[in-house]
């Protein structure tokens, strides 16, 4: 097993190096010069120009850039942004927003995705069943950024149950709007899901043994059906772990909530490729450790693909 | 856009051991379905709006006063007036251009490219296989959409074909994935081997015989997807980065809206139309789907 880690570690770090250095590549390529743009109006004097450029090793060639920052995000000295925040605070403030409203989030939808998806696919063609189809429909539908506006518009300004913006009234009151709607709106993808293969497990040879050998209901439930109706569901949850930094842009912007969405748009926008670089950086490394422990996972429910 | 893909590659992985079925009988089956007769009628009708907009409004969405700014219903203007005091409905009739182009367009290069990359990486393992997993590996470990942020913020003039051409770029490599697991189910039936041996060239096999059995989980997946196209192309508006004015898009109507909360009728009527159009999109989709599926079929 620590072999298989490993193994799979050594074959991320060259996809790392080919991410991090395209991001930072049309970074680089963005028009414009970044300092300008900061000083906006104003006439800088070339000395104070030139020190700055210096400072953000902007002269450098593009390589050169590269490998610098590179060797600020291994070493952990990650500077100033270029409007002199100091990088590993605005970390240390931003990167627990983001974790709380993804913790949020994700036990909404793994709460009623694995309650309404069990329910529909033991009941199958009930109530449930039946609406549950037509909820994913509408669900996977409607463009998040409706969903999200016409939450805040209804529950935030008009009912006022929850702070309309920003992260003032702290955890999880703030949270809770956004979470909810990212929770409503992705259950649904993972009821249907779990609902389907239920279905297809409950008809399966090694149930009706189980059953034959007269075992009791709860135990082929939770010890037979559950852990093999399981495997595609955890393949669904990884892939959407992986795509919540991409989601969390479009949150944090909408809710204003001050996270690491929000920081790499920012970084984006003002050509801060240093920043961009090691926001992508963070975001890689969490894809590769979630797809690793979804493997991992998958092997303790799937002994026949366990990992040597 | 990656729920959906999940779910569709989740699910739509056995379409691939269906027989095919004809043109005429995929649409037999499919007008035998209400909701699908309902929701074509609905697109059709986008369709037109995006088309001959004029059809629908003889009001020039661009003629604006000032006075009128944010004002409600009122006889001969539905919708209301915009910030600017311009008419809302003729506003919103226009903004289903640019939905309508990039999600058709998007969703139809995206299945063509994932189609042949993955026909490609499913019948030449090795070195092409290598090539081109590689090449997805990398684009799946990175949010797609900070890379269409990067790259449309560096493009100065941003239209819709700009706009289709980054979100081809990104988008294949979920369709290439699930089409590449298909062909490897099928690169060794009867057929192909018959083919083979009688010296048919790859080329051919690929496009007479792999591809018209290997294309139904991707079809699937592409028309549930189309609907994804729509938001995704007015949240990149939203976040400043896609159309610009003096286009008019629902996305830039969201984001005007997102300021001015004490007017909703800005944020309503567009958000009503996109949801109305992503969701027709989606249940022709799950008709498609539905259809192609071996297991309902008699």
């Amino acid at each position: 097993m620590i072999r298989f880690v490993l193994r799979r570690v050594i074959a991320a770090i060259p996809i790392g190096l080919v991410v991090t250095l395209g991001v930072f590549a049309l970074v680089f390529a963005m028009p414009g010069d970044p300092l300008r743009e900061l000083a906006g109006d104003k006439p800088i004097p070339a000395a104070v120009l030139a020190a700055k450029r210096a400072q953000y090793h902007l002269d450098d060639p593009f390589i050169v850039q590269y490998l610098l920052s590179m060797k600020d995000i291994i070493t952990g000295h990650f500077g100033t942004t270029f409007a002199g925040a100091d990088i590993a605070d605005q970390l240390r403030l931003r990167i627990p927003v983001t974790l709380k409203l993804t913790v949020l989030a994700n036990a909404f939808q793994w709460t009623l995705g694995l309650f309404f998806g069990i329910y529909a696919g033991f009941k199958r063609n009930g109530l449930v069943d039946r609406s549950l189809l037509l909820a994913t429909l509408v669900l996977l539908a409607v463009p998040g950024l409706v969903a999200y506006f016409a939450a805040q518009f209804l529950f935030g300004v008009q009912l006022k149950w929850f702070p309309v913006s920003g992260v003032l009234e702290g955890f999880p009151r703030s949270y809770l709007l956004p979470a909810l709607v990212i929770g409503v709106l992705g259950f649904a993808g993972l009821a249907r899901l779990l609902r389907t293969s239920i279905v297809e497990t409950v008809n399966a040879d090694f149930v009706k043994t189980a059953r034959a050998k007269g075992l009791g209901e709860q135990r082929v439930l939770w010890r037979h059906i559950l852990p093999n109706a399981l495997l595609p569901v955890v393949t669904f949850i990884g892939l959407d772990l992986a795509g919540m930094f991409g989601g969390a842009i479009i949150t944090e912007s909408i809710f204003n909530l001050p996270g690491l969405g929000q920081f790499m748009f920012q970084a984006i926008k003002l050509k801060e490729g240093g920043v961009v670089v090691l926001l992508s950086t963070l975001a890689f490394i969490s894809f590769i450790v979630i797809n690793l422990l979804v493997d991992l996972l998958y092997g303790v429910l799937d002994p026949r693909v366990r990992n040597v | 856009m990656s729920d959906v893909q999940a779910v569709v590659g989740a699910e739509a992985q056995e379409l691939g051991d269906g027989r095919t079925l004809s043109n005429r009988e995929l649409l037999r089956a499919l007008l035998r379905k209400p909701q699908f007769i309902v929701c074509s009628l609905l697109l059709l009708i986008f369709f037109t709006m995006a088309a001959v907009p004029k059809a629908f409004t003889s009001v020039d969405p661009r003629y604006c006063q000032l006075t009128n700014s944010r004002q409600g219903r009122s006889p001969g203007h539905l919708f209301g007036f915009d910030i600017q005091g311009c008419d809302y409905f003729a506003n919103v009739v226009y903004g289903a251009r640019p939905s309508v182009l990039v999600s058709i367009c998007a969703s139809f290069g995206v299945f063509l490219l994932a189609g042949s990359l993955g026909l490609l990486a499913g019948y030449f393992p090795g070195f092409v296989d290598g090539l081109i997993s590689r090449t997805a590996d990398v684009l799946f470990s990175i949010p797609g959409i900070v890379v269409l942020i990067v790259i449309l913020n560096s493009v100065a003039d941003r239209s819709i074909w700009i706009i289709v051409g980054v979100i081809l770029l990104i988008g294949w490599p979920g369709g290439m994935r699930l089409m590449r697991a298909t062909v490897f189910s099928v690169r060794n039936r009867e057929y192909v081997l018959a083919a083979r041996s009688i010296g048919v060239p790859p080329v051919r096999i690929l496009r007479k015989h792999v591809f018209p059995n290997a294309m139904a989980p991707l079809l699937a997946m592409t028309t549930l997807g189309i609907g994804g196209m729509v938001g995704l192309e007015a949240a990149l508006t939203f976040l400043g980065v896609g159309l610009q004015p003096p286009s008019i898009s629902w996305g830039s109507q969201f984001g005007v809206a997102a300021s001015y909360r004490d007017t909703p009728h800005l944020f309503i009527w567009p958000a009503l139309f996109i949801s109305t159009m992503t969701i027709s999109f989606m249940i022709i989709g799950d008709s498609i789907r539905d259809a192609l599926d071996p297991k309902l079929l008699r």
